[in-house]
């Protein structure tokens, strides 16, 4: 097993592991750092496939502004609790048992991710994918800065003017009537 | 003596190459994390001695000459101190936010070039990105203690830091981005390259003011140090901290101004490039003058977080917002338009 593979494995697991607990922890405040938490290890997942920006972008834009904003958002509002203490015994294990039989945690996950799964492995075998370990760019930054500004330049300015839109419509809700 | 070296050769080659990368990485980081160790506590008592003159008094001058040992008898006092953790605290965020502040505070030195020849791993050429994307942990870690505390004091102060720190990222980031146009690359090597004939500091002085008026409200200090004002707020998001667990935010505190003053040294100062060239070769002299440069920085911060007071929380979003990000977005189109004319 290389170390390339190590990191991948304890990677994902991490990946997995947050990611289940965004939907199974008690404090809303804890599901939003299990959050950040996922997006940092995909970054990381990132880097092993040589996309390192991708894995920037990925930290800046979601570990960086996303999940502080659903932290702002949270420390804003009035909820604290998503579960009861009846949904949260002591004790892993009993925890572990009581979320997997329950709806929301275990069964309507299970059934998601399952298909999920299978969408994802129907992709990958139709795609055809050649699986040659070398990177096609060595320069990953500049072709991509490349394909932005000229074939993908249409697209890349709508999303940028649908931000604004979204933007400019936050701030009006914003404004309090009469001032 | 010769035989030692090649037996370590010899060991060294027969390992498979994952492993030497890792060890070359370990072996680097523990260099790294003895350099800002060392340069951390040195600035401790720079700035109490620095501070002290600024206010016409001595400053530490009991323990050792000048003081020198102060800091570590005050070390010995934090390590000796009773660790409390408060009971109604969350207790996970509460005992995490001081460790992923402290760590946050090296990540930054990985794409640094501290002398000629010191590769960056090749995987991270997009340095300034990378930079960008490893300061906004510190928000993260903020918001833990500030959260974790379950103080309301600590809330409001980890707030008004993530605030902060968010909203002056932006014209940081957007005055750096002027600086890779110009050097036409990301990587913080070649930006040093590019620095051969003449500093940026000359080529981009409005992107340097921006990017230094911006690295106090990105540091928390002074005139920016809303999160921590004492009148009104105790101490922020550290307030329910003691012995060492506070020690870990009082050294990223000064860990992260070595880092935007090495930054700084590098992105505007020509990093290890010597302003006049000295006998001897230049692996000894670029790590010396990019230190020198880099206390050139921390002593113009220094001088400026005792000189000015503090402002109000909304002037400083106001400037952000309404000065320094149309002031950056502006530098951006002007270097556009110099880059262009130029090829």
């Amino acid at each position: 097993m290389s170390v390339q593979m190590g990191f991948f494995i304890a990677l994902a697991a991490i990946t997995l592991w947050s990611g289940y607990m965004v939907v199974a922890a008690r404090l809303i405040t804890h599901a939003a750092f299990y959050m950040a938490l996922s997006f940092v290890s995909v970054a990381g997942i990132f880097i092993l496939l040589n996309a390192e920006f991708l894995a920037a972008a990925q930290v800046l834009i979601y570990a960086g502004a996303v999940a502080t904003i659903i932290i702002f958002a949270i420390m804003l509002s009035n909820v604290r609790e998503i579960r009861s203490d009846a949904d949260c015994p002591p004790g892993i294990i009993q925890r572990l048992s009581l979320n997997l039989r329950s709806e929301r945690l275990g069964i309507l996950p299970v059934v998601v991710g399952v298909i999920f799964g299978l969408a994802m492995a129907y992709v990958y075998l139709k795609a055809g994918w050649t699986t040659n370990a070398q990177p096609a760019f060595t320069n990953t930054t500049a072709s991509i800065g490349q394909e932005l500004f000229t074939t993908y330049a249409v697209p890349f300015e709508v999303a940028s003017l649908l931000l604004l839109v979204a933007m400019v419509g936050a701030i009006i809700l914003t404004i309090k009537e009469g001032k | 003596m010769t035989a030692l070296f090649q037996w370590a050769a010899d060991l060294i080659s027969s390992l498979p190459k994952g492993w030497v990368v890792l060890l070359a990485a370990l072996l680097k980081s523990i260099v790294i994390v003895l350099f800002v160790i060392l340069n951390v506590m040195f600035m401790v008592w720079l700035e109490r001695k620095v501070s002290a003159r600024i206010q016409r008094r001595i400053g530490p001058n009991r323990v050792g000459r000048f003081g020198m040992w102060q800091l570590i008898a005050d070390t010995v006092k934090l390590l000796g101190k009773e660790d409390i953790i408060p009971s109604m605290v969350d207790r996970w965020l509460f005992v995490l936010a001081p460790l992923v502040v402290f760590a946050t505070s090296f990540l930054i030195w990985v794409v640094m070039p501290l002398g000629p020849n010191w590769e960056t791993p090749a995987n991270l050429n997009v340095g300034v990105l990378y930079l960008a994307a490893v300061t906004s942990f510190t928000i993260l870690g903020v918001f833990m203690s500030g959260w974790g505390s379950n103080n309301k004091y600590s809330v409001v102060s980890s707030m008004r830091a993530a605030a902060v720190m968010m909203s002056y990222e932006i014209p940081q980031v957007l005055a750096v981005m002027a600086v890779a146009m110009v050097a036409g690359s990301l990587s913080l090597t070649d930006i040093v390259g590019a620095q051969s004939k003449v500093w940026y500091i000359l080529l981009q002085p409005l992107a340097f003011i921006i990017f230094f008026i911006s690295s106090f409200a990105e540091l928390n200090r002074t005139p920016f140090d809303l999160a921590e004002a004492e009148s009104e707020l105790i101490a922020g998001y550290n307030v329910e901290y003691s012995g060492l667990r506070f020690a870990f935010f009082f050294l990223a505190e000064y860990a992260n101004l070595l880092a935007m003053s090495a930054l700084m040294a590098t992105l505007f100062l020509g990093g290890w490039r010597p302003l006049f060239p000295l006998p001897g070769p230049i692996w000894f002299w670029g790590p010396v003058w990019f230190v020198a440069k880099t206390y050139f920085f921390v002593l113009l911060n220094m001088w400026v977080k005792w000189t000015l007071p503090r402002i109000r929380i909304d002037q400083l979003m106001e400037f952000c917002w309404k000065f320094l990000l149309p002031l950056s977005l502006l530098n951006i189109a002007l270097t556009g338009l110099v880059v262009l004319a130029r090829v």
